[in-house]
Parts: structure tokens; C-alpha cells; sequence
């Protein structure tokens, strides 16, 4: 019998296909499936995920003292206290921004053993067998954890399939009261400030429109957002683009940047480093421009145009708002 | 104030990816093309946030490092920025530990060289990418953790971070002493100065050898039974649409992605 917990990221409101997809991971991987929520602030909050195919909903109850949005030692104290009183054997959480400062102090107070960014996570033999990309996506690690030994993964967001819809049995929501000590405490978060860039989610979006070092300034970033506007699409970077201050670092997509999964995947001036790669390597059809025809980005690319974008870019936008806009 | 920075020698990431071969026995990867390691780049931002310290307070700065075969030209890259000491804890027993032991070399060294009011570390190493080594420290040391900083500031025994975050930022503050992740939102690292330069050169770096830490690294060892590496195929069949020149390429490309539904 083995018992797998699923963590919902703190702020995460919403059932999406991330959620789905590590929960179906979960499905596959133990006997029994939890779910645990965070509850600092939206009572209602579990009542979204009472439909998804788990046995039961864990909501860890936490002081209002501590906000809305928790400091990292609250929650990792709360997560210590939930392993040992519901005695989980793996911890699965979707790699982010948030679980990065999470996962590894977990995995340490618990003595489990801790796998960071999977792209695969299966049973073989007694084991569990993980495959997570090294050297920035430039190898993949195959390692293996014994059975026995307690567990925490974090899994790279659009990893796996969806494979089971919906149930129609209400899962029960159990309310906890994690074990919190005063002096637990100890890093504040003093403020919190967030700005949704305009146009469509980032991490959500169908068609991603994103420019590189290629572009050589800020300006094109201007033309890439028009592009994207006629697509309904979002506007990325690598971080090169990011690093050099033409865009905002919000925009940075790879491995220390957003992950996106869209539909089209359309690079400007990008060479297609595997550290950008390990951020967009999930899109259904990636479409490059480069005047390298030996560009790296080509070889993850089902289209690729060899061109100059000053030239290749206003052309591709005249004729694609043409064609959006027939119909 | 005393501020330690935790810095690797790795595998130069921008190593053309033709470039990277396995090898099987030591399960690393190598550089066919015998191009020389970097100082890992989140750590050149340490650095530079530590200088930054330095440069409006009265700060002591000293790099740890544990490895083996290290260059020292690449490990004294801090000293030729500005940083005062180095500490190399080398030998074969140091050769690519997983994180647990790598934080456990590193709490046994910083107590040898006295406990500081801040370490700062990178966010991660990109060589395997853990992004643990800083957390697992701050665990063994009983340090307050602050990670992800894209600034940091500090007022008598307080430090505040500025965190990124997705869309935006936070502001974490606690007391001291404290260990301190930085992202490369931070900024640029600066560039070695000839006075630097020079000092490096006159610099010897304090050794420590295994010997000389009270560690056991085998009982340490994570409970990974094996690793094995492999290179991953990236050769997908890419259609090159070409017109007579790059403005019809631009317009054929348009009509090929309409054509198949994706616009
Ligand atoms: C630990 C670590 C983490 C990292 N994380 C990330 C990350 O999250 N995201 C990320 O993106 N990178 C990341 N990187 C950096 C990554 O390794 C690359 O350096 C970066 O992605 C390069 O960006 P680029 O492709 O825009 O620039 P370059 O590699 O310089 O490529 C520019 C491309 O533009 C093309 N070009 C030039 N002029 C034109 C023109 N007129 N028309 C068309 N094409 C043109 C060139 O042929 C070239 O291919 C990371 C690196 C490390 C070490
Ligand atoms: N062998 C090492 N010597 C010194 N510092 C290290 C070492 N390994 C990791 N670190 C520090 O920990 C950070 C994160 O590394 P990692 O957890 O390996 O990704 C690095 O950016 C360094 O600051």
C-alpha cells in the first residue's frame, strides 16, 4: 500500500491540464491519491477539485496571522508535519518558481530522497524510476529510488497524459490543522507585488511569439507584440533578449524562466539553446526564423524559414493578418 | 561583516551541444572539445551581490569551492573582481557528489573557516541543474533562507530580499545571520579589475583536503541506487519553406501555417 500526495502550488486556484496531468502521474505511480490544498484564505477553494479521481482532499488549515500568500517555512513546516501524520510515501508537485524553494528543505527535514525537474516518473521493478534533464537538457539522468525509501519529485509542468476524465464521486475534503511553532517562522514576506502583462497568460497560451538575441534591441519586441496581437498570441523571450533589458525578465522562457506549452511555437533570432529548449520543448509545432541555417533551434523545429527576421518578420505578419482576417 | 559566497567550477554551458560526451564510468558529462571549465554563472552573481554589499559596507568576502581538478585561473575569477579570500576543499573524494553530501562538505568547511552573518550562493549549478545544495546548507547550518534575490539590502541585523516571482516580485526580510540565493535578474557581474588581476595572481588559495573536514561523506549519500546519463535525440524532420527571397519566404510561411490550422 503505498500513499501518494499530490501539492497543489499555495495561490493556485484553478484546476488546469498541469493539475490533471500530475495528478493522472500520481494515479500511476501508488495505491492511494491525495490531494493537499492549502487553505489560507478561500474557504471554498477545495470544492473546485472535489471531481477529479483521487481518494480524498486534504486542506491544511493555516493561521490568518500568516496571509494570504504563506512564507516558505510555514508551508514547508505544514508539509513536514502532514508526511509524517499521513505517512506518504511520495510527494509529487508541479516544478515552479514556488516548489524550487519548497521541495528540497521538505525532502531534507523528511530524509526522502528528492528528484528535481522529472520529465518521466515510472514504476521498474521495486523501484522508482526518473528521468530528469541535466547539463540544462544537454543529457537526461535516469536515477532510481528504492521502494521503501520516502520520496518527493517535482515534475516539469505538461509532463504526462491525461488519462482519466473527471469522476462524478464527490471526494471527500478532510480538514487539517498542521503543527505550526512560532519560531518556525523566520523569513517574512514583507510585500507581494504582481503585474499580469497585458494579452494572454504566458504559460497558457495557444501560439507563443518569442524573439532572441537575433532581434538585436528592444524595438522588434514592438513588432512581435503587433504579431502577436493578430494571432491572439503571447509574446516570450530568451533570456539572452531578457538579460541584455529589451524585455522584461516576466517574458524569460527555459529552464530558470517560464515553461510553455502551446500549440505554435514561433522564434525570431533564436539559436535554440537547450536551456531555452527545457522551457518550450512541450509545444506541439515549434516554427523557427534564423539566418543560421545550422541553428540548433531547427533541429526541435517542424518549419523553419533561413532568413533575415527584419525582412522575413513584417512579410509573415502582413500575410497572416490577411489570412486571419478573411473569415 | 564576514559574508561567505559558495561557488562551483563547471562545464562551460555554452559548450556547443556536438560538443558534450559522456563519460560512463565517472557519470559526468565531458567537453569533447577540450574548451577550459567557467565559474558557474549564478555565481558570478553571487559574487557581484557580495561586492555590492562590500561597496556600501565594511565586508569580508571570502569564495568556498569544493571540487577537484580545479583551473585556477576559473577559481580566482572572484579574487580579480574584488573578493578577499579563497578556500578550495579539493580532492577525488569531491568529485561530482550529489547535493546532500556537496551541503555537508560545505557546512563542515564554513565552520572550519568561521560561521558568517551571510552566505550567498547561486540558484543553481548548471552542470546537474539541482538547485539544492543552497537549501540543504541553510537546513544544516540553521540559517534563515532567503532565495531567488534580485537585490538585497541590509540595515544593522537585518536583511531584506527582493524575490523574483512570477509577474513580479516579493520582499522577504528576516535577521541575520542568513544564507541568500541570487537569480541573474540581479545584474550583470562586473569585470576584474588590472588591480584585481593582480592581486589574484599574488593570492594563494587556503586548501583543504578530505582529511582535513570532519566528514563521511558514504553515510551521507542520498539513497539514488543508480544514475545512468544519456544524450537525448533533438532531430526532428524541419520543412525549410524558401521563397525567392526572404519577403515571400515570410508570406509562404504564413499560408504553410494556415494551411495546416495553426493560425
Ligand atoms: C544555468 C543556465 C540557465 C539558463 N536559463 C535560460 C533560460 O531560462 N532561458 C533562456 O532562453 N536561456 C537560458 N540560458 C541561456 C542559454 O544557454 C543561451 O545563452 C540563450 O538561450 C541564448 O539566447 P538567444 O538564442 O536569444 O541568443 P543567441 O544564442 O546569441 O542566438 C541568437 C540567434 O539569432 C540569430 N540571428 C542573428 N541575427 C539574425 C537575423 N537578422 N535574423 C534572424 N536570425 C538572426 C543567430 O543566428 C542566432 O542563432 C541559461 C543558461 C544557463 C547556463
Ligand atoms: N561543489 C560546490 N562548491 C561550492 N558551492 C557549491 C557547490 N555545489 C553547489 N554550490 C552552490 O550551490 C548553488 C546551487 O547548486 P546546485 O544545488 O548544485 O544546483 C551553486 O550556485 C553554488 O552557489
Amino acid at each position: 500500500m503505498s500513499h501518494t500526495a499530490v501539492i497543489i502550488e499555495q495561490g493556485h486556484h484553478n484546476v488546469d491540464e498541469t493539475t490533471q496531468q500530475i495528478l493522472s502521474l500520481a494515479n500511476s505511480l501508488g495505491d492511494e491519491t491525495s490531494i493537499v490544498i492549502f487553505q489560507p484564505d478561500n474557504a471554498n477553494l477545495s470544492e473546485k477539485f472535489t471531481n477529479l479521481n483521487c481518494d480524498q482532499i486534504y486542506a491544511l488549515k493555516i493561521d490568518s496571522v500568516h496571509g494570504t500568500t504563506l512564507p516558505d517555512d510555514i508551508v514547508i513546516s505544514s508539509l513536514e508535519w502532514f508526511c509524517k501524520d499521513k505517512n506518504v510515501d511520495l510527494i509529487l508537485i508541479t516544478k515552479s518558481a514556488w516548489s524550487l524553494n519548497i521541495a528540497p528543505r521538505l525532502a531534507f527535514r523528511n530524509k526522502a530522497a528528492y528528484a528535481h525537474d522529472c520529465i518521466d516518473i515510472k514504476i521498474q521493478g521495486n523501484n522508482l524510476s526518473c528521468v530528469r534533464p541535466v547539463y540544462g537538457g544537454n543529457a537526461l539522468a535516469q536515477i532510481s529510488i528504492p521502494a521503501d525509501t520516502p520520496k518527493v519529485a517535482t515534475v516539469r509542468a505538461g509532463v504526462g497524459q491525461i488519462s482519466e476524465k473527471v469522476s462524478n464521486k464527490i471526494v471527500p475534503v478532510i480538514e487539517l490543522e498542521p503543527e505550526i511553532k512560532a519560531k518556525d517562522l523566520r523569513v517574512k514576506i514583507l510585500k507581494t507585488v504582481t503585474e499580469a502583462p497585458e494579452g494572454p497568460d504566458l504559460s497558457k497560451a495557444e501560439i507563443v511569439v518569442a524573439g532572441g538575441r537575433g532581434l538585436g534591441g528592444p524595438e522588434p519586441f514592438e513588432k512581435l507584440r503587433e504579431l502577436a496581437r493578430v494571432l491572439g498570441g503571447a509574446v516570450g523571450a530568451s533570456r539572452a533578449a531578457c538579460d541584455a533589458g529589451w524585455i522584461d525578465h516576466n517574458f524569460q522562457i527555459g529552464l530558470t524562466g517560464k515553461t510553455v506549452t502551446p500549440n505554435v511555437y514561433l522564434s525570431f533570432g533564436i539559436s535554440g539553446a537547450s536551456q531555452h529548449m527545457a522551457g518550450c520543448s512541450g509545444s506541439r509545432n515549434i516554427v523557427s526564423i534564423n539566418s543560421d541555417k545550422n541553428a540548433n533551434i531547427f533541429k526541435d523545429s517542424k518549419y523553419g524559414v533561413v532568413g533575415d527576421w527584419n525582412i522575413v518578420l513584417p512579410a509573415f505578419t502582413a500575410a497572416a493578418r490577411e489570412l486571419v482576417n478573411e473569415n | 561583516m564576514n559574508i561567505i559566497v559558495c561557488a562551483k567550477q563547471v562545464l562551460d554551458p555554452e559548450t556547443p551541444v556536438s560538443g558534450f560526451v559522456i563519460n560512463e564510468e565517472s557519470v559526468l558529462i565531458e567537453s569533447r572539445l577540450g574548451n577550459p571549465p567557467v565559474l558557474n554563472g549564478f555565481d558570478e552573481n553571487a559574487v557581484e551581490a557580495a561586492l555590492r554589499i562590500k561597496d556600501a559596507n565594511n565586508a569580508e568576502i571570502t569564495v568556498v569551492s569544493i571540487g577537484n581538478n580545479f583551473v585556477m585561473d576559473v577559481m580566482k575569477k572572484p579574487i580579480s573582481m574584488g573578493a578577499d579570500n579563497l578556500v578550495l576543499v579539493q580532492g577525488p573524494e569531491f568529485e561530482n557528489l550529489d547535493p546532500i553530501s556537496t551541503a555537508r562538505a560545505l557546512y563542515e568547511s564554513i565552520k572550519q573557516i568561521g560561521l558568517p552573518d551571510l552566505i550567498i550562493c547561486g540558484r543553481q549549478a548548471s552542470d546537474w541543474d539541482n538547485s539544492q545544495v543552497p537549501l540543504i546548507l541553510a537546513e544544516l547550518l540553521d540559517y534563515n533562507c532567503l532565495t531567488l534575490a534580485q537585490g538585497i539590502t541590509l540595515e544593522a541585523n537585518t536583511i531584506k530580499v527582493e524575490r523574483v516571482i512570477p509577474d513580479g516580485y516579493q520582499i522577504l526580510e528576516s535577521s541575520l545571520p542568513a544564507l541568500v540565493t541570487v537569480s541573474n535578474e540581479l545584474g550583470e557581474p562586473r569585470y576584474p579589475t588590472l588591480r584585481g588581476i593582480m592581486s589574484a595572481s599574488k593570492k594563494d588559495p587556503q586548501i583543504f583536503s578530505y582529511n582535513d573536514l570532519d566528514v563521511n561523506l558514504d553515510q551521507d549519500k542520498n539513497s539514488f541506487t543508480e544514475t545512468k546519463l544519456s544524450i537525448p535525440e533533438r532531430e526532428q524532420d524541419c520543412e525549410f519553406i524558401q521563397g525567392v527571397d526572404d519577403e515571400e519566404s515570410g508570406r509562404l510561411l504564413a499560408m504553410k501555417l494556415r494551411e495546416d490550422g495553426l493560425i
